[in-house]
């Protein structure tokens, strides 16, 4: 048994190396050569091994037409509330949230080592998963910026639609508490960090790494995924394996995953230290991150009206079946309230509160409209908290936790 | 270039009718907004092929398009670019982030800015045009070619010259060619990847892809 301790900070400083090295020889080639455009040529002699990964036209091919791709570099793409109407997402509708390119991945190669604060030090193949306590849970998955766009003013960062960017398929997998007991967590383990396999187009380009709390980390919920909707995990989607922490960002959720470290501490990197924070105390809209920033972790209540879609017309007597869904991170989801006038009255939706954990719930209410014309109908969720859903939620620098009373109008023909 | 809009309005029935303004609009925008539909390409001017350089290898021009930062904010944007591996040296930084704000900036109390003049005359250029061609160096102008490539010479892409002498007398080679500048893509010379041009017409296509070949 090796016993020298862990240095978790030991990969950060190797990508530090690798950057500065990188910095250096462009930095020379300037100014040896003189201009911008020859420290151009640095970059070119970047190494070819940086992976293109697999192109979007194919995965888009496997999904459907009406999720609609907000950035091609990396791909982020997601479908708006119309079309969330499933109790399980599928597959196909999936939202795709990449940092970096999709990597084709040789599911026969891949291994998972487990390593850091650990009495044992693990190698695993998809195959070694395969014989572990195997089960399936369906799991809500949101981007931390997922509604970005309802911000004012609208930070930067991809410009997820107001209920795009989240999904609530079914996970098979390992718990991630499993694979941790059979490593033999050591004293001192704080965080959990996650690495995936997926890569820039430049060797200067940090992996995504991020980390979560040891507790968080032991929950039976957290799990190493192999499979989504009864399959395998698609590429996209951190085919072989990826973890899944359920109810928390997306973020926290590595695909491709092939190292889980035992830290002493979170871990140091971009991805931690620069993305993914809100303040610690509420700030003016438009203002920068305070130095009291904290790590985005578990999602607030939430809703969104998944029918009628935008703009239905209705006739006069006709029934008006509102349907949506509502889901928190860490609580559980005890109402559903609907108003057609503005949030000045308020009716309680029928609301099945059955489901797995950290799923979503499913909401209705059949309506009668009293008069015609354009009206609309608002969705307000509350947890067992006693939290509710804002009309406005807190503006941050970075645009996280968008959870605003979502709204759809529709019109009743005289 | 696939939109959102669009898509949404794809599958919508057609009993439904175009819902999305409306909720757009239920939450009434204050101070500048990025446009709905984000240029493909990078306004030309002071700093543009720089920006083009070091920024768009790893991200498409959209990222910057949609944006409206203030000079603050595009500053440390782009700091957080060089820790994500951005290929910036020091002495970049100022004219990358002269050129982001004074093409894509907003005032500090969240008014629009005004383009640089000569800019409007640019942007419309950048435009898909009906069909018709431009002059040459309009368009290597117009889509930041230059940003990236020199005749005689590398840069962060292969040079005009080494492109016509690889592919200028291969059977398929103008398709090839073509191709690659409008859908992007890395694999022929390296992995660095070639930003995608989707705006460009197939006559604009023909042009450059011509004038390329003739480099040799």
């Amino acid at each position: 048994m090796d016993q020298t301790p862990a240095r978790p900070g030991a990969t950060l400083e190797r990508l530090h190396a690798t950057r500065r090295e990188f910095l250096t020889r462009i930095a020379q080639a300037g100014a040896a050569l003189g201009g911008s455009a020859i420290a151009g040529s640095a970059v070119a002699q970047a190494p070819a091994d940086a992976g293109a990964g697999i192109p979007n036209a194919t995965i888009m091919a496997g999904k459907d037409s009406v999720l609609a791709i907000h950035s091609e570099r990396p791909l982020t793409a997601s479908v708006p509330a119309e079309h969330h109407n499933f109790l399980v997402t599928p597959t196909r509708r999936m939202f795709v949230r990449n940092n970096l390119n999709t990597p084709d991945v040789d599911a026969s190669k891949h291994v998972l080592t487990v390593r850091g604060l650990v009495d044992r030090e693990l190698t695993l193949t998809l195959d070694d998963l395969r014989k572990m306590n195997v089960w399936e849970q369906q799991a809500m998955l949101e981007c931390a910026g997922s509604g970005r766009t309802a911000f004012r003013p609208t930070p930067r960062g991809t410009p997820w639609s107001e209920t795009g960017g989240m999904g609530c398929p079914k996970w098979t997998g390992v718990s991630l508490a499993e694979i941790l007991r059979m490593a033999g967590v050591r004293n001192g383990a704080v965080h959990v960090a996650f690495f995936g396999v997926d890569r820039g187009p430049l060797p200067t380009i940090p992996p995504v790494v991020r980390s979560i709390p040891m507790v968080k980390a032991m929950e039976r919920h957290t799990m190493i995924a192999t499979g989504m909707n009864g399959e395998t995990l698609t590429p996209v989607h951190g085919a072989p394996m990826r973890s899944l922490v359920p109810g928390w960002v997306g973020s926290a959720s590595i695909k491709w995953v092939t190292a889980i470290e035992v830290l002493p501490a979170p871990f140091k990197g971009t991805y931690m230290d620069d993305s993914y924070r809100v303040p610690g105390t509420p700030v003016s809209p438009g203002e920068k991150m305070p130095a009291d920033a904290i790590s985005t972790e578990d999602w607030p209540v939430k809703s969104m009206i998944t029918f009628p879609g935008p703009n239905a017309r209705y006739r006069r007597g006709q029934v008006v079946p509102i349907e949506g869904r509502a889901w928190v991170g860490e609580s559980s989801i005890r109402r559903v309230d609907l108003s057609f006038d503005e949030g000045v009255t308020w009716q309680r939706a029928s609301l099945d509160r059955r489901g797995d954990r950290f799923a979503w719930r499913r909401f209705s209410l059949d309506y009668m409209p009293e008069k015609s014309g354009y009206q609309t109908v608002l969705a307000r969720a509350t947890d067992d908290r006693g939290n509710a859903q804002p009309f406005l939620p807190a503006w941050n620098p970075l645009g996280y936790y968008w959870n605003g009373v979502h709204r759809v109008g529709f019109t009743v023909e005289a | 270039m696939r939109r959102c809009s669009a898509h949404r309005r794809a599958r919508v029935p057609a009993f439904l009718g175009p819902m999305l303004a409306a909720v757009l609009l239920a939450s009434a925008p204050i101070g500048a907004q990025a446009p709905a539909t984000p240029e493909p390409t990078l306004a030309p001017g002071p700093g543009m092929e720089l920006t083009m350089q070091r920024c768009v290898i790893c991200h498409e021009a959209q990222h910057i398009t949609r944006s409206r930062l203030t000079r603050a904010e595009w500053l440390e944007n782009t700091e957080l670019m060089i820790k994500r591996g951005a290929p910036v040296a020091a002495g970049e930084i100022a004219p990358i982030v002269d050129y982001l704000f004074a093409f894509y900036g907003r005032n500090d109390d969240g008014s629009a800015r005004p383009r640089p003049a000569g800019s409007a005359a640019a942007a419309s250029a950048a435009a898909p045009s009906a069909g018709g061609s431009r002059d040459v160096q309009t368009l290597l102008a117009t889509y930041g070619c230059t940003g990236c490539h020199a005749v005689d010479r590398k840069m962060v892409g292969p040079s005009f010259r080494e492109v016509a002498n690889r592919f200028g007398s291969e059977a398929g080679g103008n398709e090839r060619v073509a191709r690659r500048i409008r859908e992007g893509g890395a694999g022929d010379w390296g992995a660095i990847p070639m930003p995608p041009h989707p705006a460009i017409n197939d006559a604009e296509l023909r042009s450059l892809v011509t004038w390329v070949f003739a480099q040799r």
